[in-house]
């Protein structure tokens, strides 16, 4: 296939080499563009790979040589080492139209070259090694003609030695990079105005650019005051990208700068732009939805790829494909972002959407109108039409963002102003409440004094209440067991009683037969049973006696107390009125007393009543225990005396051993205890007798309460 | 007759020796004193065969006369001794449990020792 081509080819060229002698005749209709000739596509060039210096001599008989045009170059031409070197020759003519012109010959492509006329130098363009050192590649953004001087009506051989190098990672000659169209001009006077208008455009262009570095400056100082919009931050990165990316595209227009040097510009240029490009989605996404969603970042990827391909195609291929898609997808995204918010956003966001967009539809049209005039009219983009699209296209896009940043803040001050203005108010509405609230605070306040003082009146009453309650369910516990204990002593006393009355009745008897002996035995008994009676009724007036002791009100002085007796006494009483209650109840009890012990001064009926309350819990303690017992133990210490009130009980669990003395806290059914018991008994011991009261229990041994008096 | 008391009240042998002095004087009845349940227990042990009536007070300290009525029931069963509950507590409940577990009569304190005497003159006969 690549032979068949060839072959073609070089049909063709040999074909054309027929009119190879032909001197191409210049006339001034021929200037066209940036008015010039464009020398390198027009006339019958030939060429001969190679390099020999005699190619320069005028008379050289080009017969052999191929027929190609400097705008055919094309990279395949280069050698294995990437290196492209030969001669091209064409014979020209000016006619009379020249006559008086000044023309220049000037040359804008990569490629060095060493241009004869008529075989002598007439302009070395870089340096092709031909005169000595290094092969350097002309550095053609110096866009200056070189004056040119030819007679008209005569004829001229040019002969153009070209040297040129496979650029690294294009991959292609450095010339074929360039539009080759540019090779050769010849120009007429005007194209250094065209130069000035053009550096006029550029320095348009400048400013812009220069307006552009404010901006980008401004928005990084707005991100870095307000980090906490982060927005701000994707604008900040995007108007840089953009601002990089625009630079390199009239930087080096007048500076003497190298392929390379040239070409990374290129790059950084294009790849700022690419991940400007990138951003839109982000920025948008940023912007409107406050996330980036997985499409955002889909369609920024896609970008990305598309663009990077791009540049390594023809820019006018490229357009059509890769391009085109990528800009398609960024403008999907604005369009799919705001269409489906446009009524919900604000100002500021529609600012940046027009911002976006603007840019985007200008280098859309700018594209489609560059495609439709490169293939529909043979129009060959250069310098100079375009800038006005492409200063719209440079500024649009970062003050649009200025315009977002600008209008946002307004926003943001709006709603402070609005916020601000509703809190003053608010604030105004609240004092006027608060003063008419104040006074009724007061009124309610006082009122609510009174019923607290009359509430804790109440409650003080209650507690009195309580009180004597607590002491009246003692009472009542103790009236069972002193029915018992009465019951008892009235038997005997009545029993002996009669047993008197039937004993006085015998002794009459007695007195009456004269029985000297029976008298005397009844009246032994008498006096026995008599003492009997007195006992039991003695012992009957005791029981009523601590009785009313016990309920009388809280006016007992201390006396001295025999400890013992009333230990003593409330253990029987309290087992008499718990088995008068409850005839299934049943425990072993005992006394281990110690004969010792000292009276001390004491309260009588309150230890009594504090005894009643820690026997009573010991019996109720030892009521499920297969060998139920209670003992109460006095022991005479040296500074002080015990009282312990003993059971091997169920135990006191220990969370509940710290409460157990607090008022109301009972373990019993409620209306079964007051919870007043062991309260009131600890505040009579601690409090009333200077002693103390303590507890010991654990679920195996049972429960020992123990009080400690000090002696009177 | 013997006749053993069971009450932990002391001065009960004393109006029992007087009220029964005629009994006693002329050997009709015999009469006993147990303090407690456990005490009462102990006696029947070393006079198992004498035929004894015992009279027991149901509310005593330690070993209750009901406990002790079923004791004296469950160890001697040929004969059964005679047992007689008395109480101050005349309830019904009380009355029953003794009568389950076997007693031979009821009383209430105070004892009319009348009904007393014709009832142990009626079992000694």
């Amino acid at each position: 296939m690549k032979n068949l081509i060839r072959f073609i080819a070089g049909f063709l060229m040999a074909f054309d080499s027929i009119g190879q002698d032909e001197v191409l005749v210049l006339d001034t209709s021929k200037f066209e563009s940036l008015e010039s000739i464009w020398l390198a596509d027009t006339g019958n060039w030939v060429f001969k790979k190679g390099h020999d210096p005699a190619w320069a001599n005028p008379d050289l008989n080009t017969s052999s040589w191929d027929t190609l045009r400097p705008t055919q170059i094309k990279t395949e031409m280069a050698d294995e080492n990437g290196r492209f070197e030969g001669w091209f020759r064409v014979r020209i003519k000016l006619d009379s139209t020249f006559e008086g012109l000044q023309i220049g010959l000037m040359q804008r492509v990569w490629a060095a070259t060493d241009i004869y006329i008529n075989g002598t130098l007439f302009k070395s363009f870089g340096n092709t090694g031909a005169f000595g050192g290094e092969y350097e590649s002309y550095k053609r953004n110096i866009l200056y003609p070189v004056p040119l001087k030819l007679e008209t009506g005569k004829e001229y051989a040019i002969a153009i030695h070209v040297v040129d190098e496979v650029a690294p990672f294009y991959g292609r000659l450095k010339s074929e990079i360039d539009v080759l169209r540019g090779f050769l001009n010849i120009t007429k006077p005007e194209y250094s105005l065209k130069i000035y208008e053009n550096r006029f455009d550029k320095q348009l262009l400048r400013y812009t650019m220069g307006i552009n570095y404010f901006l980008t400056v401004t928005i990084w100082l707005l991100y870095f005051s307000n980090k906490r919009e982060r927005h701000f931050l994707f604008v900040a990165i995007s108007i840089t990208g953009f601002s990089i990316g625009v630079t390199p595209n009239f930087v080096p227009t007048y500076v003497d700068i190298s392929f390379t040097k040239q070409h990374v510009l290129d790059y950084m240029g294009f790849y700022s732009l690419v991940s400007f490009l990138v951003l839109y989605p982000l920025t948008i996404g940023a912007i409107f939805t406050k996330k980036i969603s997985k499409l955002h970042w889909s369609i920024a990827i896609i970008s990305l790829v598309l663009m990077h391909i791009s540049h390594f195609r023809e820019f006018f291929e490229a357009v059509f494909f890769e391009i085109s898609i990528a800009l398609s997808a960024v403008m999907f995204t604005i369009y799919y972002v705001t269409s489906s918010s446009w009524k919900k956003i604000n100002a500021a966001k529609k600012a940046i959407v027009i911002g976006l967009a603007a840019p985007l539809i200008i280098a859309v049209a700018a594209m489609i109108f560059l495609m439709i005039a490169v293939t529909a009219f043979n129009y060959q983009p250069e310098f100079g039409g375009t800038e006005l699209i492409i200063i719209m296209f440079f500024l649009s896009f970062p003050i649009s963002l200025f315009a977002y940043v600008i209008l946002w803040f307004n926003d943001m001050l709006d709603q402070d102003r609005a916020k601000s203005k509703s809190l003053l108010v608010a604030a105004e509405e609240k004092e006027l409440i608060l003063s008419t609230q104040k006074e009724q605070l007061e009124s309610q306040v006082e009122e609510r004094t009174k019923e607290l003082n009359r509430s804790l009146e109440n409650l003080q009453s209650t507690q009195d209440q309580l009180i004597h309650s607590e002491k009246m369910a003692s009472l009542g516990e103790l009236t069972a067991g002193i029915a018992h204990e009465i019951q008892n002593p009235l038997n005997f006393v009545n029993n002996f009683s009669d047993l008197n009355k039937e004993l006085l009745e015998e002794l009459q008897e007695a007195i009456d037969a004269n029985d000297q002996e029976e008298v005397q035995a009844i009246i032994k008994a008498l006096l026995e049973n008599e003492d009997k009676v007195i006992h039991h009724g003695k012992r009957a007036e005791e029981i009523v006696r601590s009785m009313l002791q016990h309920s009388r009100g809280g006016d007992g002085e201390k006396e001295p107390t025999d400890i013992n007796a009333l230990a003593d006494e409330y253990l029987r009483l309290a087992y008499h009125g718990l088995r008068a209650k409850d005839k299934s109840f049943n425990s072993a009890f005992s006394t281990e007393l110690d004969p010792n012990l000292p009276k001390i001064k004491a309260v009588p009926r309150d230890i009594g009543r504090v005894l009643l309350n820690l026997v009573n819990n010991a019996f109720q303690a030892v009521r499920e225990v297969d060998d139920p017992q209670v003992v109460v133990i006095t022991q005479n210490k040296e500074d002080h005396i015990e009282i312990s009130v003993k059971d091997n009980g169920v135990g006191i669990p220990e969370v509940i051993q710290n409460k157990i003395f607090q008022p109301f806290f009972t373990t019993k059914a409620a209306g079964q205890g007051t919870g007043l018991g062991l309260s009131m008994s600890y505040d009579i011991i601690t409090k009333g007798h200077n002693g103390k009261l303590m507890v010991e229990s654990n679920k195996e041994t049972g429960t020992v309460f123990t009080i400690v008096l000090p002696p009177s | 007759m013997k006749i053993l008391v069971v009450d932990d009240e002391q001065d009960v042998q004393q109006l029992f020796e007087q009220r029964f002095r005629r009994e006693i004087k002329s050997g009709e009845f015999t009469f006993a004193f147990a303090f407690s349940g456990e005490q009462a227990l102990k006696y029947l042990d070393s006079h198992a065969h004498d035929g004894v009536l015992i009279l027991s007070d149901i509310n005593m300290p330690g070993m209750s006369g009901l406990e002790l009525l079923d004791q004296i029931k469950k160890t001697y069963e040929k004969p059964p001794p005679v047992v007689m509950m008395i109480t101050a507590y005349g309830d019904d409940e009380n009355k029953n449990t003794a009568y389950n577990l076997g007693a031979d009569g009821f009383l209430t304190k105070p004892i009319d020792f009348k009904l007393l005497k014709e009832k142990l003159k009626e079992i000694g006969s």
